[in-house]
């Protein structure tokens, strides 16, 4: 595929450059210009991914072991267990997702990254807003709702820091070049509309006018679905829309399921935190609708199974060679479980038994975790070396990180809904006395704990690797780093 | 749709009725109930109780309790709420009004708080609970809460504060274990809890059977 | 193997070509050359069952929607029509839980658990010395005019009941109860605790609140025991309503 050039560029009707290469130099330019900010928010969100394995694995602990250092009022399990989870989401997943969403967009947009100092204030606002949300927690000044515990003042940072990042977003967004806009893009620009959206309302009903009573958590639900399920379910969707087709070589198989599986989650996705609250003391329509909607949402699951299905035909073993595909296909697979799981769970004879029990913590950790990490594991993969220059020095490592994330999560997903359902089905049950209950998902959380060392080891990997990869301790960029080589084109 | 305007116009029409429906249309149903007034009796359901209950609700929000008691009586087919005894109905709206940050809770590590103020009136068992929460509840998972007590040397006579410790959580002798403000300020939450009284979209069901 | 801390020269990564590109761009080069490009989606078409699926799903949606709404009234929180088990049953309302019927008892408990139990107690045991028992008390299982005197005027001073002495605290007055109330809370002491007293009416409560209506203070002991045990208030449940024979008048 060379082409003879000399050294001064040729005039242009002589030239033989491909489109081809034309495009090439263009990603070239776009990745390098997005390399900082990109590297920026991986290397921040990285670093929040330790401190909420670290936080998770003492919340666990906790649960089985009470006492467990539990002479320390910022490390009581109900400041603990926010923290862990306001980590996880605030700290990695948002920070990773934006810096997938920024790569992506400018791929997409076919422009390379201006303004970078919006991103890297927007991260470095983040970053100061999430550490102070967090030691607001363990300081005790938490706000009081799931996934809205940040004290106002960290709540007011990350809105600026947010604001930041979506400027630049709308500026990329207008300045694409013309022409086809791929499905991913839907889903990123959506994704960068709904968040201020839903975090500022969240908050301003919640702090600023102070919604009476059940309002607050009607706001609360609303909140927590629509930022895992819609967010973080765009954003994931929008990276496994782009890298399945790219590392396979085959495009999305229909434009017209990738439309349908777009508008149906746009519609029926915002509805579904309501169903979490079916028994409670809300005007019995509210968990109704969310139900309903629940409903719905088959079609959107059925829509994207059958793409990506078809778009992967022939091509499943690339899971036994690229990182990027076996992450991103796990991820894949989560969000439909995590879908099937989400409708038979929100039904009220099902939602009867699993209602206040880890059934709920296990659907959390199939959104944030099983499905979104994993497919930005899978997308980080496949970027960085694009933006440091050098691949990923062990091929081991990577491998070690998959099955510790991989069987980790699963393991602690399948202990966390069942325990969620034999201690719902025992809580149904009046002959059984309330401490049996709790007994009885002893061993559940022993088994919990377990998974989080192994997640914790995984991370490990994954944390030293990366930091290899920033400080160019790579394999020379000719030949990606794969688990085995494959013949063809190039990963 | 070719055209991105359209695109866009669709994404924010789709959230914009999410929004409008599973947030506005219930503000404007439940976000602005009043207390039930019974003009006889002059008793107004619920009362907005200030003072050491409501500093009580702070160290509830402040220690996180939330995440593993509910606040919320499900109904007679939703649960087995009622015959566990942990409210003599179900909890609506209503009920919530004048709590300032409103604990739903999403979990039951523990029991159901809702009125716990009605079922358990002695503030010694709660000081008990939360300092140990074993020697009170053998095989609970509640983390103690030792910090929110101070020990102290007895000056004179014990004081009326002091909690009654036993075995191995009984201080030395000549020392006290006393309950600092945000402890009483909590117990005096917790005695506080109580959504037993009847409304009229919640009417107190028959006695049903109560479990041991 | 090179320093990786080298930036690459381009020539080592490529074979002849140099497109004067800056030392990032060549970073980041030669993983791009062996990228594949992006594609444009594909166009093959929904499948029909897809549409079926959709058409499926909306109307389960829809039927569980129409099943469970509760009329989308804010006062209904349970999706229940049938009544509840053991329930006075009561018509089904649309998606709601039928209003039972307020027994007297019923309302006189809440009268009582709100007014009441924080002195006599929900066990109707009292507290030693303090507060009367009115669990097998004389006094609420005999005539219905000394339980009139007492919640309409208050008693206070030294009282004697199932043997005991009680007198540290006044019980106050509850005349601003309506007469439907403290009819309903006094039926309700008198069959609770293993008490077995008749019902009281509100008609009875209205007679007794006339009789009494000049006396100025709370009563005392002597002046509940100058009432007959055997006598009545007008306005009683049972046919024999005759009227009080005596007045205790101070």
């Amino acid at each position: 595929m060379s082409v003879a050039v000399t050294t001064k560029p040729a005039p242009l009707e002589a030239a033989t450059v491909s489109l081809a290469e034309i495009d090439q130099v263009d990603r070239a330019l776009i990745d390098a210009s997005a390399s900082g900010p990109v590297l920026f928010f991986y290397t921040t969100a990285i670093t929040w991914l330790l401190a909420s394995t670290v936080f998770g694995l003492i919340a666990s602990i906790k649960l089985h072991q009470p006492e467990f250092l539990g002479g320390w009022s910022f490390l009581t399990y109900g400041r603990i267990r926010p923290a862990y989870v306001d980590t996880l989401v605030y700290g990695w997943a948002c920070p990773a997702g934006m810096g997938t969403l920024i790569w992506l967009m400018v791929r997409l947009c076919r422009v390379s990254l201006r303004r970078p100092a919006l991103l890297v204030f927007g991260n470095i606002f983040w970053n100061i807003g999430v550490t102070a949300g967090i030691v607001g927690i363990l300081i005790g000044q938490s706000q009081g709702h799931e996934l809205l515990e940040f004290p106002s003042y960290a709540v007011a940072i990350l809105f600026i820091a947010y604001s930041l990042m979506a400027v630049w977003g709308v500026a990329v967004f207008q300045s694409r070049r013309p022409g086809h806009v791929y499905i991913s893009l839907w889903y990123l620009v959506g994704a960068l509309f709904w968040f201020p959206w839903l975090y500022g309302t969240a908050n301003l009903m919640l702090s600023v006018l102070h919604v009476r009573g059940v309002m607050q958590a009607i706001v609360t639900c609303w909140f927590g679905a629509n930022l895992i399920g819609l967010w973080m379910g765009a954003i994931g969707l929008a990276s496994i829309y782009y890298f399945i087709p790219k590392v396979t070589g085959r495009p999305v198989a229909s434009y017209h399921l990738a439309t349908i599986g777009f508008w149906t989650f746009a519609l029926f996705y915002p509805w579904l935190g309501s169903a979490r609250l079916a028994g409670g003391p809300v005007p019995v329509w509210i968990p109704t609708l969310g139900i309903a909607a629940s409903i719905m949402t088959i079609v959107t699951l059925a829509t994207i199974t059958v793409n990506f299905a078809m778009t992967m035909r022939g091509s499943y073993n690339m899971v036994y060679h690229s990182p990027t595909i076996r992450f991103t296909f796990y991820g894949a697979v989560a969000f439909i479980v995590s879908g099937i799981i989400g409708i038979i769970g929100s039904f009220r004879s099902v939602g009867r038994i699993t209602q206040f029990t880890m059934f709920s913590s296990g659907e959390l950790h199939l959104g944030v975790y099983a499905f979104f990490s994993m497919t930005m594991f899978g997308a980080i993969y496949y970027i960085a070396p694009r933006l440091v220059g050098c691949e990923w020095l062990s091929a081991s490592m990577i491998r070690m990180h998959f099955w510790a994330s991989a069987y980790g999560i699963g393991l602690m997903i399948i202990l966390l809904l069942i325990s969620g359902l034999a201690q719902g089905a025992s809580m149904d049950n009046i002959a059984q006395p309330f401490t049996s209950v709790i007994d009885m998902g002893q061993p559940y959380m022993r088994g919990n704990t377990i998974a989080w060392v192994v997640l914790a080891v995984g991370h490990a990997f994954f944390t030293v690797n990366f930091l290899l990869m920033i400080l160019r301790f790579g394999k020379p960029a000719g030949q990606a780093t794969l688990f085995a080589p494959m013949e063809g084109d190039g990963h | 749709m070719k055209t991105f305007p359209a695109v866009f116009a669709g994404i924010f029409a789709t959230f914009a009725i999410g929004w409008a429906g599973a947030v506005m249309i219930p503000q404007f149903q439940v976000g602005s109930l009043e207390p039930q007034v019974d003009e006889d009796l002059g008793d107004v359901y619920p009362v907005n109780i200030g003072g050491i209950a409501d500093q009580g609700r702070q160290v509830y929000k402040s220690e996180g309790c939330f995440y593993c008691h509910s606040q919320q009586v499900r109904g007679q087919y939703d649960g087995t709420d009622i015959e566990r005894g942990w409210g003599a109905r179900r909890t609506v709206a209503r009920d919530y009004i004048y709590d300032t940050t409103t604990f739903l809770g999403s979990m039951r590590n523990g029991p159901d708080l809702a009125n716990i103020g009605e079922r358990s009136k002695v503030a010694d068992w709660h000081y008990r609970h939360l300092y140990d929460p074993r020697s009170v509840t053998p095989g609970s998972i509640m983390p103690p809460f030792r910090f929110l007590f101070i020990k102290r040397k007895i000056q004179g006579q014990r004081s009326v504060d002091a909690v009654n410790l036993q075995g191995p959580d009984a201080p030395e002798p000549g020392y006290e274990i006393v309950p600092n403000a945000d402890a009483k300020a909590l117990v005096g939450y917790l005695l506080s809890l109580d959504r037993s009284h009847a409304l009229k979209e919640a009417p107190l069901p028959p006695e049903a059977k109560k479990a041991k | 193997m090179n320093n990786p801390r080298q930036p690459r020269q381009l020539s080592e990564l490529t074979d002849e070509v140099d497109y004067m590109e800056t030392a990032d761009v060549m970073q980041v080069h030669a993983a791009i050359r062996r990228e594949k490009s992006d594609q444009e989606e594909g166009t093959t078409e929904a499948p029909i069952w897809l549409l079926s699926l959709c058409g499926a799903a909306l109307m389960c949606a829809g039927f569980y929607l129409g099943m469970y709404n509760g009329g989308f009234d804010p006062n209904v929180f349970d999706w229940y029509t049938r009544p509840l088990p053991g329930s006075t049953g009561g018509q089904p309302g649309q998606g709601g839980e039928a209003p039972v019927e307020l027994t007297p008892v019923m309302i006189g408990q809440n009268v009582f658990k709100l007014n009441c139990a924080t002195c006599h107690q929900d066990t109707g045991l009292g507290v030693p010395g303090t507060y009367p028992p009115l669990a097998k008390s004389e006094y609420v299982n005999g005539t219905p005019t000394r339980l009139g005197m007492i919640l309409l005027k208050g008693l206070q001073g030294p009282i004697k009941v199932e043997g005991n002495m009680f007198g540290a605290a006044v019980m106050p007055a509850w005349d601003k109860l309506s007469d439907q109330k403290i009819a309903d809370v006094l039926t309700y002491v008198r069959q609770a605790w293993g008490n077995t007293a008749g019902e009281i009416t509100p008609e009875q409560i209205a007679a007794a609140r006339k009789m009494f209506a000049a006396h100025p203070d709370s009563w005392t002991e002597a002046d509940l025991l100058k009432v007959p045990p055997n006598a009545t208030l007008p306005g009683g449940a049972s046919a024999a309503a005759s009227p009080a024979t005596q007045e205790a008048k101070k």
